[in-house]
């Protein structure tokens, strides 16, 4: 904890990119993140990542940031990261099963929003998940909290 | 509640129906609900009513289901559970 002035607000060492403290303390996004945001302007736009380049709580943070779902599909060493809005992500049954036929599993994806329910598969969710040889996929909320839906 | 679901609630279904049986509510409606599990929870939603889904839409509306009951795993191993304003609506005895 450091305390700079008398004067000044107790910095309790929020990392920034951390969704928690970006949601609570207005921190900002890692150098990392913002990076993969310039490549995500839009709602549809994709990127495709290394995939030690992004993690979920990546895609939570800039859910807490932009407010905008954002999905996480891999395939071996590569991610592919598609920005949505606020309650949707331009994937379809037709694209989903595409993205299967072609080796990606779906890693997860987020919701915005800090209450439980926030935490909470849609049908949608389920109807994604069906089309991957998967049986679980995860859920990220703006503060980095997940849940697991089968 | 698929058989990966299953394994992971099986430990605390016993507990679960017993609550179900104390308050009202019936255990059978309850598992026929989508299940999804964090850490130390896990809940039961069901199918949100103004969905528009016709089996083709998948994320394009990614409106989140309605929680009917939150789970809470106590560090001793006992539940505390969370009703909502859709329990009783949705698995009512």
């Amino acid at each position: 904890m450091i305390i700079k002035s008398i004067d000044s607000p107790i910095e309790h060492g929020q990392k920034k990119g951390n969704p928690n403290a970006l949601m609570h303390f207005g921190v900002g996004l890692s150098s990392k993140q913002r990076d993969l945001l310039l490549k995500l302007p839009d709602f549809d736009s994709k990127a495709l990542v290394e995939k030690n380049a992004v993690s979920m709580s990546d895609l939570s943070a800039l859910t807490a940031f932009t407010g905008d779902e954002f999905a996480m599909f891999t395939k071996n060493k590569k991610r592919l990261i598609i920005r949505g809005n606020a309650n949707s992500v331009n994937i379809d049954i037709d694209t989903a099963k595409s993205l299967a036929a072609d080796g990606y599993r779906w890693s997860g994806h987020t919701h915005p929003g800090i209450g439980e329910f926030s935490l909470v598969a849609s049908d949608g969710d389920f109807e994604i998940l069906s089309s991957f040889p998967q049986t679980q996929s995860v859920i990220y909320n703006s503060l980095g909290n997940h849940e697991v839906f089968y | 509640m698929s058989s990966t679901a299953m394994a992971y609630f099986s430990p605390y279904k016993d507990l679960v129906k017993e609550y179900c049986d104390e308050n009202g509510l019936d255990y059978n409606k309850l598992i026929a609900c989508h299940f999804g599990r964090g850490k130390d929870d896990f809940y039961f939603a069901h199918s949100h009513p103004n969905g528009l889904h016709d089996g083709s839409r998948g994320l394009l509306d990614d409106t989140p289901n309605l929680g009917v009951l939150w789970v809470e795993i106590n560090k001793d191993g006992s539940l505390k559970f969370v009703e909502t304003e859709h329990t009783r609506e949705f698995i009512s005895a």
